[in-house]
């Protein structure tokens, strides 16, 4: 299904993914509203459902067809999406939703870890759906710029404290943005499931970075497939059981809380 | 697990796919037979593939066809009659479990999950047109147009 290539499917785009967000994106590379995100795409595409050596090959092909710019085009043909039909700046239209207000000033200000941390503290799914897209760019940029992998030292913190105080993210009728041919309670275990595999895939992505470090957290670079394969099917209820059980105790020895308070310290002693 | 969606029959129901105005997308006989790969769009836009997804639900066609596109409606009989497999949602389920089985085995077992979740959330059945690799491009794109009203 090609829509898997749209910019509703993209890091990049906060306010989407999957079944759970908002009925339009907003695209903090463009930094405009996406009207249409199931139909636009462009070359900076990196797609949320996938870990992030995936991530990164599908966007070499897909910046190959669409430029390797945020230029705003339409996936069906290639040709330029950058009018009013598919997207808008007038932020005007949107500025009442808490949500939507962090995404749309993330970065504005040069705060982004900022408005991170406000999305981390802020109530619901569509605010955790924004802070685990915007913590993957955020994180790729740092690291492609000579950073560390611990510039998501605090996000991959926040992401495994969510795992242990709400293993399972409580999804409403209203965070849906479209239904599907199943039942609700099958379509909400599926977001359910969706959120608590980008937390995961969150932390792959950390361990991803830290493998030429040699540091213990680099250990963690194999969860999201041990997930899988220990869970074997799309399954909540597996998920959850094998999160507290193998995932928990995995992510601890990798970097205790301890070990999380002396990296903290010595983050801030850098700046 | 909950599921509740109406049963689809094989004999009696259609099976939409949406696409682009101008007509159904060409399979590709010869490509890779990967379920996942299928499933997840790998390879980029434009990417050949044996396969053409469809659906049980038409309003999920609706959704993929966009607004300039249309719903294209096909049966299994439609398909049998041209050579062309029919790979269900159900089958379709027992295939992408685990490290996958068949045509969907995959070395990773995260893509295996993610291709689950799409083929249940948009009830997705498949038509595989490897058995269609000796037609000509023309042939082919015939078998198409006669398979989907």
């Amino acid at each position: 299904m090609s829509n898997l290539i749209a910019c509703s499917n993209c890091w990049y785009n906060a306010l989407q993914g999957g079944a759970v967000g908002s009925a339009t994106g907003y695209c903090v590379e463009n930094r405009t509203i996406l009207r249409r995100a199931d139909e636009t795409t462009c070359g900076r595409l990196m797609r949320k459902d996938l870990l992030l050596q995936s991530a990164i090959c599908e966007n070499s092909f897909h910046a190959k067809r669409f430029g390797n710019n945020a230029s705003l085009k339409l996936l069906a043909n290639g040709s330029s999406a950058e009018n009013e039909v598919y997207q808008t700046s007038n932020l005007g239209l949107v500025n009442g939703d808490p949500v939507v207000r962090l995404v749309t000033e993330y970065g504005e200000y040069n705060t982004k870890i900022e408005s991170l941390a406000q999305l981390r503290s802020t109530t619901g799914p569509r605010a955790e759906l924004a802070m685990l897209s915007l913590a993957r760019g955020y994180t790729k940029r740092c690291v492609d710029s000579g950073g560390a992998w611990t510039s998501g030292l605090h996000l991959v913190w926040w992401t495994r404290q969510k795992l242990e105080k709400e293993p399972v993210p409580r999804i409403q009728i209203d965070d849906l943005r479209y239904h599907m041919p199943i039942s609700i309670e099958r379509q909400i275990e599926l977001s359910q499931w969706l959120i608590m595999m980008m937390r995961i895939t969150y932390i792959t992505d950390i361990a991803f970075y830290a493998q030429e470090t040699g540091d213990p957290i680099s250990s963690l670079a194999d969860l999201a497939e041990e997930a899988a394969v220990e869970t074997g099917t799309v399954s909540l209820r597996k998920l959850k059981a094998w999160t507290k059980k193998k995932a928990l105790p995995r992510i601890d020895n990798a970097l205790s809380r301890k070990r999380y308070g002396v990296l903290s310290q010595e983050l801030h002693s850098d700046v | 697990m909950v599921e509740n969606r109406k049963d689809w029959k094989t004999k009696r129901d259609p099976l939409y796919r949406g696409d682009s105005a101008a007509g159904v997308n060409q399979p590709k006989p010869s490509a890779n037979p990967s379920i996942v790969r299928h499933i997840l769009y790998l390879d980029g836009a434009g990417r050949e593939t044996p396969y053409l997804s469809m659906t049980e639900d038409e309003a999920v066609a609706r959704r993929f066809a966009r607004n300039d596109g249309r719903v294209y409606e096909t049966t299994t009989a439609k398909l049998a009659k041209k050579n062309v497999l029919h790979v269900s949602r159900k089958s379709l389920l027992q295939l992408l479990k685990g490290k996958g089985k068949g045509d969907a085995q995959w070395p990773s077992a995260f893509e295996i999950m993610q291709a689950r979740r799409y083929a249940e959330e948009h009830a997705e059945h498949l038509a595989d047109f490897r058995k269609r690799a000796a037609d000509t491009p023309d042939e082919l794109r015939q078998v198409v147009s006669e398979i989907f009203d």
